[in-house]
């Protein structure tokens, strides 16, 4: 799912200079999974956050939590005791837990500690690879089961640029092809024909973000 | 530095190995120092990256992992994830201003009462000359 | 963590045969019984006996304290004798702690002073750790004395009938139309001089005959599930009909397999296999001289061109080249990197092998082939000649070369091993567990491997493996129950968040992710109904307790009964 890495903790030192007492709050939903933001992270970051600012000669308090998911306000609203306490909140889950927080808890400031970096598979334990951009309108039915939008380097639609080579994309690196292996699928499951199917230019509005953030209403489910 | 610093060293102990070789600097009545801390675990696999950590933020000035040789854990990967840890913990003690020496490891068979005593001593010398530890 | 009011400690004072008497003076009692928690205090002079130890025990159930921490010297010295302490009535032995105060204090600083100092510091230590602890229970299940031996070879032949001679009840699984495998193919052992064919037959025909065995051929392995005391094994017959063998322990004994050299030149009629070459001397070398177009005279072996560091290869040239020399008068050439003598006897084989005129020829690089007349001119640089500084090659006419068989791994053995969660050494070889400690067990408890799916290797080396290996099944099984206690690793299902990290890193594939997991009830404020997901588990009696999956989880929701975080988060502070 959503993967992400740690911010360089000088970085996040930097912008908690301001603070004494903070909460460090994890999420124990995607981030844990790639082993970036659970409980076992808090405690890691947590203590080198204490040792650096100890070390500086500038002693900072942190209370530590780790959610069941970030991203929902009844499981953040777990955290308001804690915020009631704190300068400020240092959230190490994906973007969008961070944001929560800050809408939950407005009048103090809320830092990001992670990078949410993309939606991925794991490729084998401690390795994560990229594969889904959210493009709004899936194609995966027409393209074997392999992503254009995330997997080639110039995105493309319709087939194959002229830089394919021997199942390697063009920017090197070992990077295969993604149209290689979309048609290389096509053909194992007997849908070559696809590969004829045009599909057109993604339409800016549902697929991208020119009406603001994206929003799904679902009216059947709205209390 | 103060002349009468004397490091503080959290070894953590595969009991597989590094635990025995430390029965038997005793048992050779070779001498460790006074300030040295051991901490059995059933396997260098056990030791979060957390408890290494934490030791030196509760003021140890150097920890040391004593684990099995590569290829040898009886848990097969246990201290190859010791060895990762630690190099990951590198990283962030790097960036944090702690210097590397101040976490090492030691692979080492039961029967290696003297190694273990020399790295633990070797440790202590080094210690010395880094100073306390900035964050104690 | 207990709060500290409710722990009452005994402090067990070991004076490790007077050898730490100077040390526990009265001051030092004084000092240990006025510690936080400590309700009493018992002196003695050698606890490492476990008569001693259980008088000890006697007294502490009689007394106060509910948690012991034992002065004295290395927990070794004690942990044998705890675990003969009877778990359900006695003192829980994981209610425990051992100050090693003699190798760490008294024996490693030898000023005395400070040495009782550190003394006091262990103590102190040990004495706020006591307060974690929890005693632990241990668990058993029956063992049915069945097992499953996969490989009608004559490994899984021999580990069958060790296991039936024990009484235990074999299903011996065979993928070939009858057992024997490999080795029916041949007719001489090095160091058994004779016939051995009439010894295999007997083997066999054993096997059948034995009412503990029931052996079934011509079937398919499709899959290995479960765990000790209830492994099944799915199995295909050729009708493609699928069955389940079920067994409390398996042993491996699929051997390997072999792709014969037939690449290019290798094709020609007069390239044979090592197998071919036994078959010709098992007619009493009538192939040898009914062919017809001329008598086959020169016959040549070319060892290492693969399998280099495999030493049966080796074995088996000598063995054939002495019988060509002894009884048929043949020359004989044997091309190789190295002569691998280390087996038994194989050093006086190779000695008699030379002395009866085998010439033994050293390459570095590769010998060249042709068609000379019918013939085969083998080409090929001897060592000690290149390194005088000669550049020529000898040319070898041969009619015969006998050219060795690649050893595959079975092609069985990648699937159990994803199975199993064994893994493959390098060359795709099912690995054991550590080779210094246990050659044929794994790392699943109850599952055992032997012959050339672990290792292609010679027979006699082979046979003993099979031997261990049913003794290690005998062993587990004999008791007719499997005991452990549960310091083991457990998980919370509340807090796993399924990430497949902890199965992924245990050593001894312990941990399976279950879908609906007992108890596995997550509910949170604002939510009524029950939120359930899949969630990890330890089988307890997999489990070695290395803790490699505690220090994994990024969630922290695993928890190693007898070394918790917290008991080392005590010892790692000041
Ligand atoms: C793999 C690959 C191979 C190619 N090979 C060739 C080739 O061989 N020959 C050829 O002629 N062409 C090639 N192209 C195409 C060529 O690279 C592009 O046509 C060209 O680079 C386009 O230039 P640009 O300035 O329009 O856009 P870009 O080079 O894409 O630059 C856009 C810049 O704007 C920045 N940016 C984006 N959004 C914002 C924002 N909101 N605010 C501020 N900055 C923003 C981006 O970070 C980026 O730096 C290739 C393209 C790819 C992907
Ligand atoms: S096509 Fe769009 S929605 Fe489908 S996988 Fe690719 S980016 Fe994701
Ligand atoms: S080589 Fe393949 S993956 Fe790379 S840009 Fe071209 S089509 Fe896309
Ligand atoms: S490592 Fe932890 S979170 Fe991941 S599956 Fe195991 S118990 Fe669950
Ligand atoms: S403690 Fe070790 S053996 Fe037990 S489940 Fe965890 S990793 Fe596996």
């Amino acid at each position: 799912m959503i993967k992400a890495e740690q911010k360089p903790v000088d970085e996040i030192l930097d912008f908690l200079k301001p603070h004494r007492k903070i909460l460090l709050a994890g999420c124990n939903a995607c981030v844990a999974v790639c082993h970036a933001g659970g409980e076992k992270e808090v405690g890691i970051l947590s203590s080198a956050l204490k040792m650096a600012r100890k070390k500086a000669g500038q002693k900072i308090e942190i209370l530590e939590d780790c959610s069941t998911r970030q991203c929902e306000p009844e499981f953040v609203q777990e955290l308001k005791e804690k915020a009631e306490e704190v300068e400020a909140v240092l959230s190490i889950a994906c973007g969008v837990g961070v944001q929560t927080v800050a809408r939950m808890f407005s009048d103090i400031p809320v830092y990001p500690g992670l990078n949410t970096t993309f939606m991925g598979e794991t490729d084998e334990l401690g390795v994560w690879i990229e594969r889904c951009q959210a493009c709004g309108n899936c194609v995966l039915h027409v393209t074997g089961g392999v992503c254009p939008v995330a997997r080639c380097a110039k995105q493309l639609l319709n087939g194959p640029c002229g830089g394919s080579q021997d199942g390697e994309c063009e920017i090197g690196n070992d990077v295969p092809c993604a149209w290689q292996q979309i048609y290389d699928r096509l053909k194992t499951i007997g849908q070559l024909h696809r590969m004829e199917e045009i599909i057109p230019v993604k339409k800016w509005g549902r697929e991208s973000r020119d009406k603001g953030p994206r929003t799904i209403s679902r009216e059947d489910l709205k209390l | 530095m103060v002349e009468s610093f004397s490091p503080r060293i959290v070894a953590f102990c595969c009991d597989k190995s590094g635990y025995v070789a430390a029965d038997m600097v005793g048992k050779l009545r070779l001498s460790l120092p006074e300030s040295l801390d051991i901490v059995r675990v059933p396997c260098a696999g056990r030791i979060d990256a957390l408890h290494l950590l934490q030791a030196l933020e509760k003021g140890a000035d150097g920890v040391l992992i004593f684990a099995c040789h590569e290829e040898n854990c009886q848990s097969l990967t246990g201290n190859i994830r010791a060895k990762a840890r630690m190099g990951y913990l590198h990283g962030i003690m790097e960036r944090i201003g702690l210097e590397k020496e101040r976490l090492d490891l030691c692979n080492l068979a039961t029967n290696n009462g003297a190694k273990f005593a020399e790295t633990v001593l070797q440790k202590f010398d080094e210690l010395k000359k880094l100073g306390p530890s900035p964050v104690e | 963590m207990r709060s500290s009011k409710e722990c009452r400690i005994a402090i067990v004072i070991d004076h490790c045969e007077g050898t730490l008497s100077h040390i526990f003076d009265e001051a030092m009692v004084r000092y240990f019984s006025g510690l936080p928690c400590v309700v009493s205090c018992y002196q003695d002079d050698n606890l490492s006996s476990p008569r001693r130890l259980e008088k000890l025990v006697a007294k502490l159930r009689k007394g106060k304290a509910d948690r012991a921490v034992i002065v004295g010297g290395s927990p070794k010295r004690y942990e044998a004798s705890f675990r003969r302490l009877d778990l359900g009535t006695g003192f829980n032995p994981y209610m425990f702690l051992v100050a090693n105060v003699r190798e760490q204090a008294v024996w490693t600083i030898p000023d005395v002073e400070r040495a009782k100092e550190k003394t006091k510091t262990i103590v102190a230590k040990r004495i706020r750790e006591a307060t974690c602890l929890s005693p632990i229970g241990e668990e058993k299940f029956e063992l049915s004395k069945n097992a499953i031996v996969l490989g009608g070879g004559v490994v899984g032949m021999r580990a069958a009938l060790a296991l039936a001679d024990a009484n235990i009840q074999v299903t011996l699984l065979s993928r070939a139309k009858d057992i024997g495998g490999k080795a029916i193919q041949l007719t001489h052992f090095y160091d058994r001089p004779g016939e051995v064919s009439s010894w295999f037959k007997d083997q066999v025909k054993k096997v059948k005959k034995h009412p503990n065995i029931a052996v079934k051929t011509s079937v398919e392995l499709k899959g290995l599930e479960g765990s000790l005391g209830d492994y099944r094994v799915k199995v295909e017959d050729p009708s493609g009909k699928r069955r389940e063998v079920e067994g409390s322990a398996v042993i491996l004994a699929m051997g390997n397999d072999v792709i014969p050299n037939t690449e290019g030149i290798f094709g020609h009629q007069r390239f044979i296999s090592p197998p071919q070459m036994e078959a010709m001397l098992a007619d009493g070398g009538k192939s040898l001289v009914t062919d017809k177009e001329r008598p086959l005279q020169t016959v040549t072996f070319i060892l290492d061109l693969v399998n280099e560091t495999i030493k049966i290869d080796s074995a088996n040239a000598i063995k054939n080249a002495i019988l060509l020399r002894e009884n048929h008068d043949r020359a004989v050439y044997v091309i190789c990197r190295d002569v691998k003598v280390s087996l038994d006897g194989m050093e006086k084989q190779y000695r008699k092998a030379r002395e009866m005129g085998v010439i033994f020829i050293k390459y570095d690089d590769p010998p060249k082939f042709s068609l000379v007349n019918g013939q085969i001119n083998v080409e090929v640089k001897e060592v000690s000649i290149q390194m005088r500084g000669d550049d020529y090659s000898l040319s070898i006419l041969s009619d015969l070369v006998v050219v060795s068989e690649r050893f595959v791994p079975s092609k069985d053995n990648q699937m159990l091993a994803d199975v199993l969660g064994i893994p493959l050494a390098e060359e795709g070889f099912l690995m054991d567990e550590n080779p210094q400690f246990a050659r044929v067990r794994t790392n699943r408890r109850g599952v055992f491997i032997a012959g050339g799916c672990r290792y292609p290797q010679t027979l006699d080396e082979s046979l003993v493996e099979a031997e261990a290996a049913a003794a290690g099944v005998t062993e587990l099984l004999s008791q007719g129950f499997f005991g452990y206690d549960l310091a083991v690793a457990e998980i919370d299902p509340a807090k796993c968040a399924a990430c497949l990290t902890c199965p992924r890193v245990c050593p001894h594939s312990a941990i399976v992710v279950e879908r609906y997991a007992e108890g596995n009830v997550y509910v949170t404020g604002g939510y009524e109904k029950d939120f359930r997901w899949k969630a990890a588990r330890v089988l307890p009696m997999q489990c070695y307790g290395c803790g490699i999956c505690v220090s994994s989880c990024p969630t922290k929701a695993i928890t190693l009964k007898h070394l918790t975080d917290d008991e080392i988060s005590l010892q790692v502070g000041v």
